[in-house]
């Protein structure tokens, strides 16, 4: 079947199979920067943004995006400049495999609270495991890009 | 997982008749769940074209559309309106935003399943599911019911009141799903004791609720009372995740518990 | 060479990690990333029983099957025997694994493979492949496994490269002993004997980017591999030796990779890929779903420790014998190396010992394969230690704080065991030339406020609050074995390119070769560009295991650096037409009196105009003695003592690793191994069915700390320089991971006094163990 929705701001359209997964499809087209961990919605590795909202691109069917809005790491390139300065300044990247996905989870935090408690940030991020960085890094890393204008 | 179609449904009657054409089509909430168990589906009926994504109050009730996604539920301020905001505590554990961007109400609750945060949460609130035919049912009758509704749940009605809730996920970590958990909530007057992931799917315990409601004075000593009957009237086993000695323990001190915060 | 840390610009200064800001942008290079188009999908097949022995495999099914290039069983690969674990030659480990084989010992071992165009065709494929098993008894309880009956290897062909007690009728896959002094005789005099069992879980290693490997044929038709590993340089051997080809005619190549903590320093997929481009000449991927990385790769090795220390009533400690019993698994991936750490890496700290005695066996057992594992060893023989160390405390009435200062490694002080214990073969004698452990210990308690604190405070009727520490020690790689080297190339523009096989797993190391040599060559870290890990373009390195990157490749690259000085200086006395001892550089400019020539010009000149050559300098490394890096760790526990549930308020470390190269990295590695050590001990638990299949086996039932468990960590470093180490490093890869088990263990003693012998940590232990005390 083929579905037609917004890569970053660009219409496309896949043909895809009626079962298929959209972190399947956009690595399958060359996106390889969307990242599978555990590919059952247990480690947020796949993470990209939907009409803005953070989702699990490894358990959403790409059927199921027609006509919406997706962000992956390449729509917010400065951004992730931004955050990735904030992870250096507090020693918090290491593999980078999680990276991109965390990226854009705290972007989409920071769209979505203006000054959110550290329970808030948890909250909002626990669904991304890291096992290299120790997690306590992250947080004040996160916190610093909250705080920048 | 194969699937043969994807199918967005026009109308409720559209996907009614599709639902009935064959076993193996099935609705599409909001599919995490579809492809952890891997079985193989002719159609998925997509419902999301609907307007079931939508929260909505009376006088009386709030209703909301089974296609509600769990991080819309808890941050509908429809919602937090309720009970003192205490009613989404159990949807804000289930594990991360991206994840309950995806998983929706009605999926959670049309699943059953023993671990659900969603169910045990919602059930000591008078709620109401409301189906596609014509049909209403309690959460509680719905839970109890044996064999497979043969229809599509539309909305979650869920009775106003006042009063406060408490909810404890015993877990290993914010990713686990419950070891137990408990839902304990006053609602005008009246108390109600959920437990769920025991480990099957969650129960009221009448008898603890009969005794507090019927007595005339209640406090620390009748909710550790309650908190031993509600041990009693329920069971509870041994699986990989805890021994039924350790669950009874924690029901003993999380009924209690319950019991005051929402008495406060 | 010691060198003022007060002077270095680039060294022990913050420097951001030289890829960090590329891959947050989503840059795509880790190995499945690098996958050829049209790849061909691998998929494995995997063995539904514990043991069981292949009597009838039949593929022509599968083999029919529309868009299925090659299935391969036992009967279309090399019957040569070989071992995973990645070490260099020859392994200490048995050779006792075959790539495919008529033995299946463990749910998840590997019965057949598929190539297909399409992921889909492949996994039906799978489903076409018909097999007759004789099921055969497995031996799951790893105390049950010598001598037992059922023999987990019989087959031929199988062998120790060196004595390491491969014993495998008896199903011990190796054993060692060794004693120094009179244990029994020191036990007897002692005032005090302290005796206690632990047992440690097969830990997972968790990494985030699963197993990876692809292949395809070059333009000369050479084997290229690309994988996620740790040990770029000894996959290409191995596989040369067990596919019969020559090293010349494979190239492996390491892109960035997600992780690894020991566990890719195993080979997994690869050999499937590069049968598959062999046999078809089409490039092929395998990547292992998250349920073959639990099932099917490697754990840590689960363990059985006896502690036994006899002191006497002022807190000497005299003796200390420790007797283990380790869990392979089904195939004995380092089953000598990590048990011998079990002693090596631990009994030193308490060196002040008359006699020390440490033995015991490692054994087959049928479940998934133990292997390398961040702090191997380290982990499981320090919480038996420092737990038990606690216990004598106690019955000492000591201070534990205090018992630890007073029996205590010093500076300048030796252990006896350095000399006897390396890896599976005869160690190195060592001084402590840097040790700051007194230092660690007395401002971890600062840090904690250990003297108001320890043991524990009430905070409410139903919460208090426990204390407990840890000492530790690691080693900085393996002397006389492990060698790394470093080239460096002099760019036009005045910038250098940096090779080296030092393996970037993810820790960092790509940063912190990068900042040696630009603090040398006196330039800043964005002029020295870094390539590593290609068996064609870099020179070796062991690879990324043993604590021995920073040190090791580090020295290589410091080496090489100033090599490159030296070098440079010689040209640039060429062109200021003067002797080379007359010429300064300050990284920027080359100066001889009023004469002067910029780096930027001689470099450029070089190339195209005068003195025409290319610069390049290379060299190597190997330690001639490991020196370990220390520390000590505090925590702070809130238990309910209602219900057992805890949280770790605070995990405080004092490291001393010699000389931070980068600061910031060096604080990731001792936290993130904090956490990993905090998951072994509080919730990583690893669970089998009774038929031998790991339920353990995804993130739902395995559980790694998030966000919401971990809160705050208290991470600083001890002002300390090792001579032998590059601008005075030690390593700082592993140390992080060994004490958060006795730690734990001894904080929530101190609060509810119930100690668990049985890790994880769990509430539901805690509060049958607080059930018991009140009977």
């Amino acid at each position: 079947m083929l579905v037609t929705f917004f890569l970053n701001n660009t219409e496309v359209s896949y043909s895809v199979n009626p079962g298929e997964y959209l972190a399947d499809t956009l690595r399958k087209h060359g996106l390889k920067s969307i990242k599978v961990g555990c590919n059952e919605s247990s480690c947020g590795s796949c993470t990209l943004l939907v009409d803005n909202k953070p989702m699990m691109s490894c358990s959403l069917l790409t059927a199921s995006v027609e006509g919406k809005h997706i962000t992956t790491i390449e729509g917010i390139q400065e951004e992730a400049a931004k955050i990735s300065r904030c992870f250096s300044e507090e020693g918090a990247d290491q593999c980078g495999f999680c990276n991109v996905g965390y990226a854009l989870v705290i972007y989409s935090l920071k769209r979505e609270y203006k000054n959110p408690t550290d329970e808030e940030i948890k909250d909002y991020i626990v669904g991304n495991l890291c096992r290299c960085s120790g997690l306590h890094s992250q947080m004040n890393a996160i916190k610093a890009y909250l705080k920048e204008e | 997982m194969k699937v043969n179609e994807y199918y967005r449904a026009s109308s409720l009657e559209d996907a009614y008749r599709k639902l009935q054409e064959d076993p193996r089509n099935v609705i599409l909430a909001g599919g995490l769940w579809i492809k952890k168990m891997g079985q193989d589906v002719n159609t998925l009926l997509d419902l999301s074209t609907l307007g079931l994504n939508q929260i909505s109050e009376t006088k009386s009730e709030v209703i909301i559309g089974s296609m509600v996604t769990q991080r819309d539920f808890e941050n509908s301020p429809i919602v937090r309106n309720l009970f003192n905001d205490s009613i989404a505590f159990a949807t804000r554990e289930v594990m991360g935003v991206n994840f309950r961007n995806i998983a929706t109400i009605g999926g959670s609750i049309m699943g059953r399943y023993p671990f659900s945060d969603v169910i045990c949460g919602l059930l000591p609130y008078d709620v109401t599911l409301e189906f596609y035919p014509a049909q209403t049912m309690s959460l509680e009758d719905y839970l109890n019911y044996r064999g497979k509704i043969n229809a599509i749940l539309v909305a979650i009605h869920i009775k106003k009141g006042n009063g406060k809730g408490f909810y404890k996920k015993a877990k290993t970590t914010a990713l686990d799903f419950p070891i137990i958990n408990f839902a304990i909530a006053k609602v005008d007057g009246n108390y109600r004791i959920a437990i769920g992931a025991r480990p099957m799917v969650a129960s009221l315990a009448h008898k603890a609720m009969d005794y507090l409601n019927k007595e005339a004075k209640v406090g620390p000593e009748q909710y550790k009372k309650a908190a031993e009957m509600a041990v009693e009237e329920l069971s509870f086993l041994d699986n990989k995740d805890a021994s039924a000695e350790y669950r009874t323990d924690l029901t003993k001190v999380y009924v209690r518990r319950g019991l005051e915060e929402v008495s406060k | 060479m010691t060198v003022d840390k007060k002077k270095m610009r680039v060294v022990n200064n913050k420097t951001y990690s030289v890829d960090g800001k590329a891959l947050m942008q989503g840059r795509s290079y880790y190995t499945d990333d690098l996958a050829a188009q049209n790849s061909l999908t691998i998929k494995i097949l995997r063995s539904p029983h514990a043991f069981a022995h292949i009597k009838n495999i039949d593929v022509s099914k599968a083999k029919k099957l529309n868009g299925v290039e090659l299935v391969l069983t036992y009967k279309d690969v090399p019957h040569v025997s070989f071992s995973r674990a990645g070490q260099g030659y020859p392994e200490p480990s048995p050779h006792d694994k075959f790539i495919l084989d008529e033995y299946v010992r463990y749910v998840g071992d590997e019965v057949a493979m598929v190539a297909a165009i399409t992921p889909e065709i492949a996994e039906e494929a799978l489903k076409l492949i018909k097999v007759e098993y004789e099921v055969l008894e497995p031996v799951l309880d790893f105390e049950k496994a010598f001598e037992n009956k059922s023999v987990i290897h019989p087959e031929d062909g199988i062998c120790e490269m060196f004595p390491i007690g491969f014993e495998p009728k008896k199903n011990v896959a190796a054993a060692y002993e060794m004693e120094v002094g009179n244990v029994e005789e020191e036990l007897k005099k002692s005032d005090v004997v302290v005796e206690e069992v632990f047992y440690t879980q097969a830990q997972a290693h968790a990494m985030l980017e699963t197993h990876s490997s692809n292949s395809r044929l070059d333009e000369y038709n050479r084997l290229v591999i690309y994988s996620s590993t740790q040990t770029p340089f000894h996959m290409r051997r191995i596989m040369a030796t067990t596919l019969g080809i020559p090293v010349s005619q494979i190239r492996v190549i390491k892109p960035r990779v997600g992780g690894g903590f020991g566990g890719k320093q195993a080979f997994h997929g690869e050999f499937f890929c590069a049968l598959t481009t062999l046999r078809t000449g089409k490039p092929a991927r395998c990547v292992y779903t998250r349920e073959e990385v639990f099932e099917s790769s490697y754990t840590r090795h689960p363990m059985r420790i006896t502690m036994k220390i006899g002191a006497m009533k002022d807190g000497r400690i005299n003796a200390i014998d420790c007797r283990s019993l380790s869990d392979t698994g089904a195939y004995g991936e380092h089953s000598l190396t990590v048990f011998m750490i079990v002693g090596s890496k631990v009994l030193p700290l308490y060196n002040k010992v008359d006699a020390v005695r440490f033995g015991g066996q490692v054994v087959y057992t049928n479940h998934v394969s133990a292997g390398a594992y961040r702090g191997y060893g380290a982990i499981q023989g320090n919480y038996a230690l420092e737990a038990t160390i606690d216990v004598l405390a106690e019955k000492l009435k000591m201070d534990p704080k205090v018992i630890r200062e007073m029996n205590s490694m010093r500076e300048k002080e030796t252990s006896p065991i350095f000399e006897i214990m390396g890896e599976g073969t005869k160690g190195t004698a060592m001084i402590m030339e840097s040790c700051k452990l007194p230092y660690c210990i007395k401002r971890g308690a600062e840090l904690i406020d250990w003297e108001k604190n320890y043991p524990c405070k009430k905070i409410s009727d139903t919460k208090v609050r426990g204390y407990g520490m840890a000492i530790a020690m690691q080693g900085s790689g393996i002397p006389f074995m492990d060698m790394g080297s470093c080239s460096i190339k002099l760019n036009d523009g005045g910038s250098y390119m940096v090779t080296v096989g030092a393996t970037d797993i993810g820790q960092g190391s790509d940063t912190v070769i990068s900042q040696i040599v630009a603090e040398e060559l006196g330039t800043t870290v964005d002029k020295v560009l870094i390539y590593s890990s290609d068996t064609d373009l870099t020179p070796f390195d062991c690879g990324a295991y043993a604590s021995s990157t920073t040190y090791i490749s580090g020295n290589a690259a410091w080496k090489a650096a100033q090599k490159m000085r030296k070098r440079l200086i010689k040209e640039a006395a060429v062109f200021l037409k003067t002797k080379e001892e007359n010429v300064e550089f300050d990284g920027k400019t080359f100066t001889s009196g009023d004469k002067s020539i910029t780096l930027n010009d001689m470099s450029v000149k070089m190339l195209y105009n005068n003195n025409l050559q290319q610069v390049q300098v290379v060299e190597s490394y190997y330690g001639h003695v490991s020196p370990p890096p220390f520390m000590a760790a505090y925590a702070e526990v809130e238990v309910d003592t209602e219900t057992g549930e805890y949280e770790v308020l605070n995990y405080v470390t004092v490291t001393d690793c010699g000389t931070t190269i980068n600061p910031m990295l060096a604080s990731g590695q001792v936290e993130g191994g904090v956490v990993q050590g905090l998951g072994m001990a509080c919730f990583e638990d690893v669970k089998y069915d009774k038929k031998g299949k790991l339920i353990s086996n995804n993130f739902l039932n395995y559980h790694i700390p998030t966000h919401k468990e971990i809160h705050k960590l208290t991470t600083e470093f001890a002002d300390s320089y090792e001579p032998t180490g590059p601008f005075g490093a030690k390593s700082v890869g592993e140390i992080g991971i060994d004490t958060p088990p006795a730690v734990i263990c001894n904080a929530i003693y101190n609060a509810t006094g119930v100690r668990i012998h049985r890790l994880p940590i769990t509430p539901e232990k805690i509060l049958k163990g607080m059930k018991e005390l009140k009977k």
